[in-house]
Order: structure tokens, then sequence, then C-alpha cells
């Protein structure tokens, strides 16, 4: 077996492009992105349905590609997140940023083709902390430096849950075949916890909005999509018609549709109702007819999409404004940029799923599974948190990037639109919205037989979202809807008692590691001092940037290596 | 800074009615194309949706109304609260 067989999982090529892109000038690093991507794209298509370069390895069996409709409708949606990035490329200053988020996607896709646990929990812990470095990247202050620590802590629970859950799961069931791993043993509940907290689960749903925060608005967009959609993509394939998940959804639905319709900074209000947003799929996952998996894969697939175009016509304007304050650009200080307000405003009816969009056939076939063959409360639920994005979300946040009265006359700096990276994403969700087929052919397990422009369809959609979106402005107009408020969320308990407590006990784990150090002999010395060290740094106040940057990159370095180390061992 | 969110409030007006508008269309428009769901239970019926879309919307903004003006009770309270103390500790 050669390495033309092993790179056979698309997302190898994206691994191996980010090592590379770091080095690279800014025209050849956009050429390599794109190219990587393009084969990411491309790569899928081509092998029959199954397992692909399988080997064993100290006696467990690793599959480097398993492709079926599932993997290959997430991987899809992962190249074109990649393929997006490259387009951004051209505009963005930053390589480091570039190779992190190949990294990223190399380590989603990776994922989402690989066949076995092994696989699943390196790739998925290096996507992971790809966006923790992302978030350490250009940390100048110190609630900066808090915001990517706080990631990182979410980040290494995600990573530890991971790989604790694949070791539990090998221990019961002798096999590290990623399939359905169901939530009633050790390692299931374990794996469960993980990808709810990577999906943005309630609780977790935090890490969102930090990152939203944190990252650039050039890159938190796709954060904010390839993360969860991982997450759910794990969700459906290993926990298939677990009820549990119908509550997280629509948990995630409801909390986050009214912290969106609360918020005072837009990236708040992205971030809130991308949870809202997802929430929808992973409800439709806790469904045991396999229509809930068909409506919940079209809904992430589409929901990515909707997601990353309106994170970064929002992201642009933000840059633009100097501002994110909703209050400020009520006030008169939004910058004028029709365009892109236009394009945000597309993306928006998308994700709520107007007719005509891509967002409407497959929230159409989502609603109709949930409605037939869904727990009673399911529909009206996923209708109503609908109903409520379509006012706190999509018109609330169009009518301040369109229709807020202007007072700045001269732009105070100059931002282009990325409208070349969200040309393919804008070009999906109109020829999605005509020919809904395209996406449905390739709906798993099987695709589904249904019209999405069924009579009677369209006109209970027009009425629910507007009706829904009547409201908010009716409310918003009488004074009673929120006008931007600053809310605390869940986050008073992780930036009081449960942070101190933490970071006490990271303290004192590096005065333990310090105080063995000095007790052993020499070389465990050095080792035990060395992980203090690197405790110490990541939790000094001061500590930010590139200092706390070199750990983190050296494990994901060490996790990559570990994997390669193990395949070419095999091969 | 009150003309310019004066003029946000109309535009907000404006952007009401136009969706009244919207989905009064669509109601009227299904009534017209689709005689036969006339007289249909409720819970099969488009119309369904557009009162779920009321409820709905209007029940988890005024939830929202209800965070937002308890969290800006609260960090009110605080700065109070921390402003007195600051009071206090003066000579």
């Amino acid at each position: 077996m050669g390495l033309m067989q092993i790179s056979l999982n698309p997302g190898f090529v994206l691994l191996l492009a980010a090592l590379i892109v770091w080095a690279l000038p800014r025209p050849l690093r956009f050429l390599l992105m794109a190219a990587a991507a393009l084969a990411a794209l491309a790569l899928p298509l081509a092998p029959t349905f199954g397992d692909h370069a399988v080997f064993g390895q100290f006696g467990l069996q690793v599959v480097p590609l398993r492709l079926d409709a599932l993997s290959q409708l997430f991987g899809l949606a992962v190249g074109l997140l990649a393929l997006s990035a490259a387009l951004l490329s051209l505009t963005r200053q930053s390589p480091s940023q570039d190779a992190l988020l190949c990294l990223l996607f190399g380590g989603a896709a990776t994922a989402i083709y690989g066949g076995d646990l092994v696989t699943l929990a390196a790739s998925a812990s290096t996507a992971a902390f790809a966006l923790v470095g992302l978030a350490f990247t250009n940390c100048q202050t110190p609630e900066e430096g808090a915001a990517a620590r706080r990631l990182l802590a979410f980040m290494a629970v995600f990573a530890i849950l991971t790989i604790a859950g694949a070791g539990a799961f090998l221990a019961e069931a002798k096999s590290v075949r990623f399939d359905q791993v169901g939530a009633d043993n050790l390692g299931g509940v374990l794996l469960l916890a993980a990808f709810a907290v990577l999906s943005g689960a309630p609780g977790a749903h935090v890490w969102l909005r930090d990152a939203a925060h944190r990252l650039s608005g050039a890159a938190a967009p796709f954060a904010l999509t390839a993360l969860p959609m991982l997450g759910i993509y794990v969700l459906a394939r290993a926990f298939p018609a677990e009820p549990m998940l119908g509550w997280i959804g629509v948990a995630m639905g409801f909390w986050g549709a009214v912290m969106a319709i609360c918020a005072n900074d837009l990236r708040s209000a992205y971030a809130y109702s991308a949870a809202a947003f997802w929430g929808a799929p992973i409800a439709l996952l806790g469904m045991t007819a396999p229509v809930g998996l068909s409506g919940a894969a079209a809904l992430a697939f589409v929901t990515a999409i909707g997601l990353l175009a309106a994170g970064l016509c929002l992201g642009t304007v933000i840059a633009a404004s100097g501002t994110a304050s909703a209050r400020a650009f009520a006030q008169g200080l939004a910058r004028p940029m029709p365009l892109t307000a236009t394009l945000f405003a597309a993306a928006a009816l998308s994700l709520v799923g107007w007719p005509g969009l891509a967002g409407y056939p497959a929230q159409a076939l989502a609603f109709d599974a949930a409605a037939d063959h869904g727990p009673l409360w399911l529909w009206p639920c996923l209708l109503a948190i609908t109903a409520a994005l379509a006012g706190g979300f999509a018109l609330r946040l169009s009518v301040l990037l369109f229709a807020a009265p202007r007072l700045r006359k001269s732009p105070a700096i100059s931002v282009h639109p990325p409208l070349l990276a969200l040309a393919p994403c804008l070009a999906l969700l109109t020829a999605l919205g005509a020919e809904p087929a395209w996406l449905l052919n390739l709906v798993p397990p099987e695709p589904p037989l249904f019209d999405p422009f069924r009579p009677g369809g369209l006109v209970a959609a027009v009425q629910l979202l507007a009706s829904g979106a009547a409201i908010w402005a009716l409310l918003r107009g009488i004074g009673v809807a929120p006008a931007g408020q600053t809310v605390p969320d869940l986050d008073l308990l992780w930036r009081g008692p449960i942070s101190a407590a933490l970071s006490a006990t990271v303290r004192l784990l590096g005065a333990m590691q310090t105080w063995a150090g000095r007790q052993t002999d020499a070389l465990a010395g050095r080792g035990a001092q060395s992980v203090g060290w690197i405790l110490r740094r990541l939790t000094e106040r001061n500590a930010v940037g590139s200092t706390a940057f070199a750990p983190i990159l050296a494990a994901v370095g060490l996790v990559l290596t570990l994997y390669w180390a193990v395949i070419f061992a095999a091969s | 800074m009150k003309i310019a969110e004066g003029r946000m409030t109309r535009r907000i007006w404006a952007a009401a009615i136009v969706f009244g508008l919207i989905s009064g269309a669509a109601i009227s428009a299904e009534q017209f194309w689709r005689p036969d769901l006339r007289g249909t239970p409720l819970f099969d019926e488009p119309g369904f949706h557009t009162a779920i879309g009321v409820v709905a919307s209007a029940a988890l903004i005024v939830l929202a109304a209800g965070i937002s003006m308890a969290a800006s009770a609260l960090s009110r309270q605080n700065e109070q609260a921390e402003s007195d103390g600051a009071d206090a500790d003066q000579p």
C-alpha cells in the first residue's frame, strides 16, 4: 500500500496544504489552498461507496477512507468552506490564519471521511486545536487573552472527552470501527458529550460566541460552520435516533433565538443565531425514522452555506463601521454598504427557509419529517424557533445593515466586501433553491421522494416567516422588543466561580509538577518542569500571543506526527 | 442621536407594514388558489403557520425583553452598589 492509497482521504490533502501554506507568499498561498480545496471536493466523487485502504495496526482496524452518502454530503460541505476560505485568502493578510483555517478544514474533513475512532479522535482534535490557534493569534489585550483561554478550555475538554470516549469504547467493544456507538455504554456517553460540546449544545454554546468575538470577521464564520457541522456529522453517525438529541436541539434553538433577539453586539447575535440554526438538525437526529436523518443532513448542508455567507457579510460591515453594537448602528454609526447588506439579507432569508433559496427545500423536508414521523412536540417547536429567528435574526440584522440611518458621511476605513469568497456560497444558495433535486439526490440514507414545491408548502413557509418577522417589527416599533442590551449568559458562571476553581486547580497542578520536578531525577524533572511551564504560561494573565501559541502548535504537531507514524508503520 | 433613533423606529414600522401585507397576501392567495382547504381543521391548514408564527414569535420576543430588562436592572443595581461603596470609602 503506497502513499497514493493512503492519501485517498480528501482531508489529508488539506492537512498537507496547511503545513506548506505557512511559508508561501500570498498568490501561491491562494493557489495551493484553492487546489487543495478543489482536490478535497473532487476526490470523494471518484471512488465507489465503501471502505478504502483498510489496514491493521496493533490489532486495530484503521479505515482511512469510508465513503457513503452521509460522509460525502458533509465532506462536500467542508470542501466548499475550504474553497471559500481559499478565495478569501486573496484579501487576507495573515499566512498563519490561512494555514490554521486549512488545518481546521483538513481535520474536519479527515474526521468525516475516516472510518475508525482513532482517525476521528486525532483529526477532530486537530480541527479543534486549529480553532484555538486562530483565537491565540493577535491577542493584544488581557480580555482577548481571556477569551482565547476560554476557547482553549472548551476545546481541551472536547479533545479529552473524545480520546477518552474512543478508548472506553475500544475497551468495551474490542473494536475502533466508527459506526453506531449508542449512548448505552461509557465510551458512547463520553463521545456524545464531546460532540455535543463541539456542536454548541446548551452550556457549551458560549464557545460559539467567544469564537465570534475573538476570531477575525474573516475567520469566525468558518469556525462557526465547520466545527458544529463536524459535531452534527458524528452525532448522526454514532447516535442515530437518540431521543436526548431531540431535547438538546430544541433547547439550543430556543435559547439561541432568545439570546439573539436580546444581544446588542452583532457578533453575539450572529453566534447565538448560529447555535439556534444548528439546533434544528440536531433535534431531527433524535427521530427514529430514517427521514429524520435525511432532513438533518440536508438542513446541516444549507445551514453551513447560509451561515458562512451571512457571517462574512456581517463581518465586513462591522469591520467597515468600526463598531459591532446594535445601538451604535441604530444611532447612525453604520457604514452604508448596500451590496453587502443585500447579500446578507439573501443569506439570512435562506437560513430561515424563504422559498426560492436553498434553505427552503431542506427546511420543508425537515419540517415534514418532524410533522409526520417525529414526536408530537418537535414540529411546533421547530416552527416556533424559525418564526422567532425570521424576526429576531433575519429581519433585525437586515434592517440594521440596510435601513439604519447614517450620520457618518465618509468611510472610516476602506473594507472591500469578500465578494469572490461569497460567490460559491451565493451561487449554491440560489441554484439549490431553484433546483432542489441537486441537494435531495445527495441526501443520506437514500434520496427522499419529496417535492418541496407541493401545493400549500410555499404559502405555509411564507406565512410562518412573514408573520414571525411582522410580529418582531411590530413589537420593536411599539418598544416592547429589546433594542439591544448587553445580556450575561451562562458564562457568568465560567468567568466567576468555575473559572476561579479551574485556574486554582491548574496552578495547583503546575505547583505539583514543579515540586515533582525538584524531587525526581534530572530527566523526569525536566519533563515535569516543561509541563508545569506550559501550564503556567497558559494561566498567566499576560501570556498571550506567540508565547502561549507555541505549545499548542507543538501539541497539534505531536498528534499529527503520531498519527502519520502509525499509518506509515502499517504501510 | 434622538433624530436617528426616531428615523429607525419609523423604518421598522414600515417593515412591519410590508411584512404584514406579504403575510396577508399569502393567506388570501392560498385561499384563492386552494378553495378545497376551506373548512379543514386548523392544524392541517397553512393558516396554522401564521398562528404559530405570531404566537411563538411574540412569546419569545417578550421573554427576551424580560431577560434584557432584568439584566439591565441588575447591572444598574451593581453600578449603584459600586458607587455607594465608593462614596462610603470617601473620608
